[in-house]
């Protein structure tokens, strides 16, 4: 069933002949009665994030021993940051990724985001599932194709690049690695500065580009015609910040990065500073409905960056650890490898503890949210493809259990994105290509 | 992302067969199918084996190759740095923000530049870039007096804001603005410029839609049928001076070469030659030759590389930053200063140092501290670009040396021989094959599982011996004599011929029937945005040609590319060419 794209606003007007309108953050008292819906009964829409870390996980310290529900199974050492957010927690263990290895940290990713083969040159095939979601619920927010941030920038073998996040091959939606960059955007969209006359100036002038791309499109082929459609979409997704600028109404005001964590690093370093800074704005863009898909990748597949934070050296995590070459031992690396994926997750927690604090609706944005956290390969230094980490975190306004260790035996790792998939109402029938092709959702997963 | 992704085509055949084969030959077609490629396949015992040597070309054979869809001219997004170069002739010296990142494919971002398409997020990071270095520019009325040829004083002035704007235009679009497109900026110029009260914002607002528009941000060279060439495209003038001026300049075209384009001299070979010829003994043709360069031997990738601090602290930025500017000395100093055979790179013993690489060279502190030339001794066994601390530290890991990142270099971007990735679900780890015998080892002797396990020995046969003649040198550079105290056995073969070392490969690597033909593969590449197709040997061989009988000069290379037809013309998108048909597409 496909559900109708809501047009929940709260502050509709007319300047400068433009139709404008922005969300509030959505409370409770802006609901019906049951806190299912709001007052015009348009339902609630849960948001998205696809979060990512490169490098895989060991299987021995990812997966729960027990499985089940609530207290009959407890979180991995490798999960323990995850622990206070246990309620929430979906860990999907035993799952393979069943499209064939071309390339160990290119096909997997590939697979588990898009469900379909990396193509030969590192790019994707399909579409990710995060711009799937999107199509179906962002489309009238100020980011339709989603916000999409980064902490490490380093590469990682040259494989999927920096990105997760892909709207079609050869289309993707690149990492911001700034949050001063993001804050200062969000910030024009708080409705908590005055707008800037010059918003109309900016606006002329990109209708004047749009009007030298339609232009030029005659000419072109079709892939040049889709890549400058492309750039027509960014205009047009411009235009739709400026006309919220000018119109935003107050929903309070982001966390300004600066301010509240100096000492977080460069940009595309790894810090939990870094990664609480970003939690801090995803979680308002959520909150106000800036954006109701976004991606978040702590590391991208492969990645080459070094952990030091966690005590892991100037070295690169991805071989020292990742593939156990550290010149300290077998034991070292081991052990650090583990320290590694816990840090890691120690990250997501951060975004986790920004969501629960976060009110919406009758509970909070995580009890209304969907975070798909998954990596670039199983276990690294054996390039596995089975046993693959998958979590779900939030509970989708309802819809999902969540407290759950579900384990199979080598079931197909694209029933995950498409049960989320099908979570957020799309009418297709299956997910994925070839090896990578599901029509199962896992029932296990809902309430 | 390491350097170029062009084995994957190997990786794909590789798993197809299921057998442990290495493939060479950047062999792989546009749209990602295979060319004709050769399996060379070495399997078990291989120490006897060869390295390949034949190319695709040379493969041939008398197998029909079956007929080839040509891609069409595409859209090129200006790379990173033809964006910082292009803005900043227009502009003056201006601060850039970040834009979207250049993306990496079949190891060139040029050619990245050719396919993937520009984020949203994207439109607004060139929004934000230009318009904070227009504001720059603009602040002082010094600049805005060098940028445009009119400066008004008010709106009324409506003949030297027109000037302003259709000068600015041409530069910054490579073409003449068309009547329409120039009212529209003289629109905005106009509207702006009444609001704010000053004409001259108007036309910064006006400059800034300019470098947002499509023209600007993306190389629009799509040529036009031509009757008389077979159906082919030509490009025209204009396009002609974008593509001059972006292949040898890196950067858009000058005034003399749009005045030239507006002559219609860039629509045949003399002219072409003529400007070219201009074009090369222009200062801006280092900074070409420098990018092409970084893109070649993936510089960009310095940047991130890592060692372990605890075992080098002499890898420091500065060290770093000092590296690259070695590399590209040398470049220049035997394209442009001597200039000299391209090849007496890949051999030579003259380097550039200031006093910190001097240290990892084992050569003389001078004081002042200054970048400078400097002679290796005679007799040294580090020689050419192997040889260099740039490329030894660039393929090496944290904490040692690597001789399969070595070698692999060695075999890509000097060879064009293709090394697919390991295949999946092997352990990658040399340290696990020590649990029985836990004393220390060479990376030799490390190695020798590779070059012994079928599933291995295919590909680390191709890199693994050229990359262990450079074992003398650690993960940052510096010689050492032994490696934990182990004696080093540099020798090796390549392709038959015996090497004691890594100074006598070097001169093996010099000589190399392959270097030429792969020299002019990549910078074809690099200049089409694409791989080259099976059917564009010819053209590769025809430069090649050129090459060597210019004594291996690289600017009569860069001269024999873009005064080749080739160059001029292109097939439209989509039609079929036979292998052996060089005129008269079918579309």
């Amino acid at each position: 069933m496909s559900r109708p794209i809501p047009r929940r606003t709260v502050l509709r007007g007319m300047i400068a002949g433009v139709a404008v309108a922005l969300p509030l953050p959505r409370l409770a008292g802006m609901l019906d009665g049951n806190g299912t819906a709001y007052a015009d009964s348009t339902p609630l829409l849960p948001r998205y994030l696809t979060w990512f870390f490169g490098n895989g996980a060991d299987p021995t310290q990812w997966v729960p021993e027990a499985t089940g529900q609530g207290a009959a199974w407890s979180v991995s050492p490798s999960l323990m940051p995850l622990a206070e957010y246990k309620p929430w927690l979906s860990v999907l263990s035993g799952y393979e990724v069943k499209i064939p290895a071309l390339y160990a940290h290119k096909s997997a990713p590939a697979a588990v985001l898009t469900g379909a083969q990396a193509a030969m040159n590192g790019d994707v095939t399909a579409p990710s599932i995060d711009q799937k979601i999107a199509a179906l619920i962002n489309k009238d927010t100020a980011f339709p194709s989603g916000v999409h941030v980064g902490i490490s920038n380093v590469t990682g073998a040259g494989a999927l690049d920096f990105n997760i996040s892909f709207n079609a091959p050869n289309a993707p939606n690149p990492p911001n690695y700034s949050p001063a960059d993001l804050f200062a955007t969000l910030l024009t969209l708080s409705g908590a500065q005055e707008p800037d006359p010059s918003l109309f100036r900016r606006k002329s002038i990109l209708d004047a580009v749009a009007e030298e791309a339609k232009a030029l499109q005659s000419r072109l082929g079709a892939e040049d015609r889709a890549r400058l459609d492309r750039h027509l979409e960014g205009v047009a997704e411009l235009q739709t910040q400026i006309d919220a600028t000018i119109s935003a109404a107050d929903c309070g005001t982001p966390i300004d990065p600066d301010v509240a964590y100096p000492n977080r690093g460069e940009d595309g370093s790894i810090s939990i500073d870094r990664c609480r800074a970003f939690a801090d704005l995803l979680a308002f863009a959520f909150s106000c409905e800036l954006t109701r898909v976004a991606s978040f990748v702590f590391s991208c597949a492969a990645c080459h960056a070094p952990y030091t934070e966690a005590g892991l050296g100037n070295v690169t995590f991805h071989e020292d650890f990742g593939h156990r070459l550290s010149p300290m031992g077998i034991d070292y690396a081991t052990g650090g490898f583990r320290t590694g994926v816990a840090y890691a997750m120690s990250g997501l927690a951060e975004l986790l503890k920004r969501f629960r604090d976060t009110p919406d609706a009758t509970g909070n944005l995580l009890d209304n949210a969907v975070i798909y956290t998954t990596s670039c390969v199983g276990q690294p230094w054996d390039h596995r493809m089975d046993d693959f980490p998958l979590l779900i975190l939030g509970k989708a306004g309802g819809l999902l259990r969540g407290d759950l260790h579900h384990r199979t035996a080598g079931d197909n790792a694209s029933k995950v994105p498409f049960s989320l998939l099908k979570l957020f109402g799309s009418p297709e029938p299956s997910f994925g290509a070839a090896e990578g092709l599901v029509s199962e959702t896992i029932p296990e997963l809902l309430a | 992302m390491r350097r170029g992704d062009s084995h994957h085509l190997g990786a794909l055949l590789a798993a197809l067969l299921g057998a442990p084969a290495c493939y060479q030959g950047d062999t792989a077609n546009a749209d990602g199918s295979a060319g004709t490629t050769t399996a060379a396949t070495a399997t078990g015992d291989s120490t006897d084996a060869t390295a390949p040597t034949t190319t695709a070309a040379d493969s041939d054979g008398d197998e029909p190759a079956p007929p080839q869809a040509v891609p069409g001219p595409t859209l090129r997004r200006l790379t990173a740095s033809e964006f910082t170069h292009s803005m900043q002739d227009l502009l003056g010296p201006v601060t850039l923000g970040d834009v979207e990142a250049d993306s990496l494919q079949d190891g060139f971002f040029a050619v990245g530049a050719a396919r993937v398409a520009l984020s949203p997020a994207g439109v607004a990071r060139y929004e934000q870039a230009i318009g904070d270095a227009t504001a720059q520019a603009f602040a002082d009325p010094a600049r805005v007096a060098q940028i445009l040829r009119c400066v008004p004083t008010q709106l009324t002035d409506v003949t030297c804001m027109r000037d302003a704007l259709a000068t600015f235009g041409r530069r910054a679009w490579r073409r003449p603005l068309t009547g329409v497109e120039l009212e529209r900026y003289l629109g905005i110029a106009t509207t702006i410029g009444s609001e704010t009260g000053d004409v001259v914002v108007g036309l910064r607002h006006a400059v800034w839609a300019l470098l947002q528009a499509p023209h600007f941000l993306y190389r629009v060279e799509l040529g036009e049928p031509s009757p008389d060439h077979g159906g082919r495209l030509e490009f025209t003038s204009y396009e002609m001076a974008s593509r001059l001026a972006f292949t040898l300049w890196n950067t858009l075209p000058d005034e003399a070469l749009l005045d030239a384009a507006e002559a219609d001299q860039l629509s045949d070979g003399p002219g072409v030659t003529e400007q070219a010829a201009r074009m090369l003994a222009d200062p801006r043709a280092r900074q070409g030759v420098h990018n092409f360069i970084a893109e070649l031997y993936g510089l960009w990738a310095l940047g991130e590389k890592v060692k372990d601090d605890t075992l080098f602290p002499q890898w420091t930025p500065t060290l770093k930053a000092v590296m690259r500017d070695e590399l590209l000395a040398r470049v220049e100093d035997v394209v442009f200063d001597q200039p000299a055979d391209f090849f007496s790179l890949y051999d030579g013993q003259k380097v550039f140092v200031n006093n910190e690489l001097a240290r990892i060279y084992g050569l003389e502190e001078v004081q002042p501290d200054v970048f400078r030339a400097a002679q290796l001794p005679e007799g040294s066994p580090r020689r050419g670009l192997i040889g260099s601390a740039l490329v030894l530290a660039m393929n090496s890991l944290p904490a040692r040396t690597s001789a399969t990142e070595r070698g692999q270099f060695i075999a890509e971007s000097l060879l064009c021989r293709t090394v697919p990735p390991p295949p999946p679900t092997v352990d990658t780890n040399l340290d696990d094959e020590d649990v029985e015998d836990p004393g220390p080892k060479t990376l030799r002797e490390k190695l020798e599982p590779h070059r012994e396990k079928p599933e291995c020995s295919g590909c680390h046969n191709i890199t693994d011996p050229l990359g262990l003649a450079l074992e003398h040198f650690d993960t940052i550079g510096r010689w050492r004599d032994n490696d934990q105290g182990l004696t080093i056995d540099a020798s090796g073969e390549l392709d038959g011929e015996y090497f004691a070392d890594g100074g006598e490969l070097a001169v093996l690597l010099r000589q190399h029937p392959m270097v030429a033909n792969c020299l002019a593969r990549k910078l074809y590449t690099y200049a089409g945005g694409r791989l080259p197709l099976t059917r564009d040997t010819d053209t590769i061989a025809e430069i090649e040609g050129e090459l060597t009988l210019a004594g291996n000069r690289f600017d009569r290379l860069l001269l024999a590319l873009v005064t080749h037809d080739d160059f001029r013309f292109a097939h439209p998108a989509g039609t079929v060419v036979a292998e052996d048909d060089t005129e008269g597409d079918k579309p």
